[in-house]
């Protein structure tokens, strides 16, 4: 086009001396037919060192993401280890001040737990094992029924051991919960049935004047121990220098390691915290339907989930992590605005949440909720489009 | 250029579409392998029913619970029932299996009935336990009875040489709660079916059913596929005899017959007068399952996406796809359907699909006759059920019982046990080599 447009601008002078004109436009085009084919050949060469450049900057962000995992699923062990031993010292001699640094160390493992969930929904290591570590809601009858003879923890002859739980768990739906997080957290709380705080289990609930004390003890000893050994398989399912599952995920092409980072992103963002963590308790106004309802901590829960998500965008894990590569470097800013913004909404969600659930539409607590909402589906609807960029390329 | 010209030259088959296509068409599947696999929203979902499709998850997945509960939103449960909630049978949307032991059939419901039919068609119930046997029961009442399945081997071998073992499931019901049941008490085991997809099945219109009925075999390729007539002029084709003419009356009949729960279409407890005049009945709403909630359940079904296919262009699976084909498993299992616009999600838009079913009842022979017809369906005869996600059960349900009762334990025992219509289409496979077989199993697992 270029070349064309030179041959044209100087053709009138050639018009007016025919006979020895004829070199000119041909030496123009020469000329700017080797202009041409520098310019193309550095531009390969800039597209060769942006390709190089991209690749590295896939690598990163894999890598880094598989220490993420590790580092988080780490401390969540670490964190489970530090419940069990309250767990331990409480069943010896369960007092109140026992019974709040019990739930203060439930409390504590969630944290980093929530931050890893990030790593879910694409057939991970966790993805394996998730129904036993966090499934929700919990049919708390289905553990205390009130009738006091067909829950699990009422007197009656069904075996406490891991084994068995993980064999009930879920059986007769998938709010049949009998491990995990959620399963401990009824015990440790009871049934929150105030708008005003969670549940008000004492510790007079662990009491041998209690009848179920004796289970609930067994239970939340069990429990606690498997959920301890279940994050304890998945840090080493991650752990660098074994024969792993990280190693397999570093040896596939960082492409498809990529394109499953992204779904699990969107699928926390989307499916999850839009769908499942916000509009089913906003839209049923029941306080039932929230991730953590026993102990009111679900905003908490949710504030987690966003520091694992920005985690991930930023290839930051840990506090002590300067931004690295993540997933946000791979869109275009307006990615990276857009989980920022969800992320700050996510922060200013009203805590606890379930006081929001009751309120009017137009209240300032239910439409913060919303936005946050709004904002990570939005945030979930890019994360699509760029895994369809992501797997349209050879 | 060329290339396309080729293509115009050869039109492709459904089966050839089938491999490249999206099974449910653009906007409706997804490429999910894992545990959720079936439970994924349609992609073109509009935001409006993306909210009501995580609503609905929330009440497909919840228990319910018996009598008057903390939880407004969730009681009314009984007083007989079979499971406590929907994904208690239809677990991660997928298929159930029968029960092994002494274990409740929770995946498995048995219906029950008299082998006779009623003034409207429809299967007879007994009268001493009603159409479907409840083994659970509320605080106080006594469940119907308990179930056991005793399994009976049966040897068979291939033309190769090649020896099977089939199990033949037999039914032992004691502890009655109610009373010894007078004969004849016919027993018709049913297992959960997989969700995904139903809601572009609801999408099929009923020409298309008639446009495939062929109930004299006119065209004498040995298979007379049936429309199920229902009373009132409509059209059956949900539920193993395609006793229900949509979603909105399968989930109403579920809630009703499985969960003991009344909705708007069906007001009255499931109970025969016997069991009425013993059990105090406690309503807790009338209806116990608000219109709006059993409607969010609806649109979920709606909703529920299918995951794509996984390995159709490897040669084993191809290899199996002509097979497919040549021995006239396609006659039923027809690939490719047109749908119009989804009556509840009008962003949905017509399209082609891919499940393998003509929604049709097919005669499958003695061995499958479970002596209780219903409607316009014999003993014998069955809805041909949509093979797409198939090859994904083991994922998600971490089994592979097939069939309407479960009896199969995988793709081949289930084309050992077609009969009646689908004679042919088994004999073939019976003659079929190894790598024959096992090209055709690895095809419709790849569904």
């Amino acid at each position: 086009m270029l070349a064309r447009r030179t041959a044209l601008t100087v053709s009138p002078r050639s018009s007016s001396s025919p006979g020895r004109g004829w070199w000119l436009p041909a030496a123009a085009l020469c000329l700017v037919g080797a202009a041409c084919a520098t310019v193309w050949a550095l531009g390969q060469r800039r597209h060769a060192a942006q390709q190089q450049e991209q690749a590295l900057l896939e690598r990163r962000i894999v890598f880094l993401a598989a220490d993420g995992a590790q580092a988080l699923y780490q401390l969540s062990a670490n964190r489970v280890h530090e419940l069990e031993d309250e767990i331990a010292k409480f069943s010896a001699a369960p007092t109140t001040l026992g019974l709040e640094r019990v739930r203060a160390a439930w409390a504590n493992s969630r944290e980093p737990y929530m931050q890893s969930e990030v790593f879910r929904f694409w057939n991970g290591p966790i993805d394996a094992v998730e129904v036993w570590l966090n499934t929700w809601p919990v049919d708390e009858s289905v553990l205390e029924s009130e009738d006091g003879r067909h829950g699990l923890l009422d007197c009656n002859d069904e075996e406490l051991t891991a084994a068995r739980l993980v064999e009930l768990n879920m059986r007769g739906g998938e709010t049949s919960v009998t491990t995990g997080f959620h399963a401990i957290e009824f015990v440790l709380w009871g049934k929150d049935t105030s708008l005003e705080g969670p549940g008000s289990r004492g510790a007079d609930a662990f009491l041998p004047s209690d009848a179920r004390a004796g289970r609930r003890l067994q239970f939340l000893r069990v429990t606690s121990r498997l959920l301890g050994e279940q994050l304890e398989q998945l840090a080493r399912d991650w752990a660098p220098d074994a024969n792993n599952f990280r190693k397999k995920f570093l040896e596939e092409p960082p492409r498809r390691a990529i394109g499953r980072l992204l779904r699990g992103f969107g699928t926390l963002a989307g499916g999850e915290i839009a769908g499942e963590r916000l509009t089913v308790p906003l839209l049923t106004r029941d306080p039932e339907n929230e991730h953590s309802c026993f102990s009111d901590a679900t905003a908490v829960d949710l504030r987690h989930n966003a520091e694992g998500l920005w985690a991930l965008c930023e290839g930051a894990f840990r506090s002590s992590d300067r931004p690295g590569a993540g997933l946000c470097a791979l869109g275009d800013s307006s990615f990276r605005a857009q989980v920022t913004q969800a992320v700050r909404l996510t922060r200013a969600l009203p805590d606890p949440l379930d006081r929001a659930l009751t309120l009017p539409d137009d209240s300032p607590q239910r439409r913060a909720a919303f936005a946050a909402r709004d904002a990570w589906r939005t945030v979930s609807e890019s994360t699509a489009q760029l895994l369809d960029e992501f797997e349209g390329l050879p | 250029m060329l290339f396309a010209l080729g293509l115009g030259a050869c039109q492709p088959t459904a089966l050839d579409r089938a491999r490249r296509g999206e099974p449910a068409g653009a906007g409706a599947s997804v490429r999910v392998q894992s545990l959720d696999a079936f439970s994924q929203p349609l992609p073109a979902l509009a935001a409006n029913h993306r909210e009501t499709f995580f609503v609905g998850n929330s009440f497909f997945n919840q228990n319910w619970v018996t009598g008057r509960g903390s939880v407004e939103s969730r009681d009314g449960l009984g007083p007989l029932f079979h499971a406590r909630s929907c994904s208690g049978c239809h677990f991660k949307d997928g298929r159930g299996a029968p029960p092994l032991g002494d274990e409740p059939p929770l995946g498995l419901i048995l219906r029950l009935g008299t082998g006779g039919v009623g003034a409207d068609g429809s299967a007879a119930p007994h009268p001493l336990y009603g159409a479907q046997l409840d083994v659970l029961a509320a605080p106080g009442a006594r469940p119907e009875a308990r179930v056991r399945v005793e399994r009976h081997l049966q040897p068979g071998t291939y033309a190769d040489g090649a020896s099977f073992e089939l199990e033949q499931p037999r039914y032992g019901l004691s502890g009655f709660g109610y009373g010894e049941p007078m004969p004849p008490l016919a027993i018709s085991p049913r297992v959960a079916p997989a969700l995904l997809g139903v809601g572009r099945l609801a999408s099929v219109p009923d020409a298309v059913l008639l446009e495939f009925e062929d109930a004299g075999d006119r065209d004498g390729d040995g298979i007379s596929g049936r429309v199920q007539r229902l009373p009132a002029g409509r059209l059956g084709r949900f539920g193993w005899k395609a006793e229900q003419p949509d979603l909105y009356a399968q989930a109403s009949a579920a809630f009703s017959s499985d969960m003991g729960l009344t909705t708007h279409a069906r007001p009255d407890e499931d109970l025969s007068a016997a069991e009425r005049a013993q059990l105090t009945l406690e309503s807790t709403g009338r209806p116990e399952v608000e219109e709006e909630v059993l409607r969010s359940v609806v649109v979920y079904l709606h909703a529920l996406a299918v995951p794509t296919r996984r390995g159709a262009e490897q040669p084993q699976v191809l290899q199996g796809e002509a097979l497919f084909g040549r021995f006239g498993c396609d006659g039923c299992h027809v690939p490719a359907l047109r749908t119009i616009a989804d009556p509840y999600l009008g962003e949905i838009g017509a399209s082609e699909i891919f499940a393998f079913t003509d929604l049709l009842l097919h005669d499958m022979g003695p061995e499958l006759d479970d002596g209780r017809p219903s409607f316009s369906a014999k003993g014998s005869e069955w809805r041909t059920p949509p093979l797409w996600g198939l090859g994904l059960v083991r994922a998600v349900n971490g089994h592979q019982r097939l069939l309407h009762d479960g009896r199969a334990r995988g793709v081949a025992e289930a084309i050992l046990w077609h009969g009646g219509e689908a004679r042919r289409a088994r004999g073939s496979f019976v003659q079929a080599s190894s790598s024959e077989r096992r090209a055709l199993i690895a095809f419709v697992e790849s569904l």
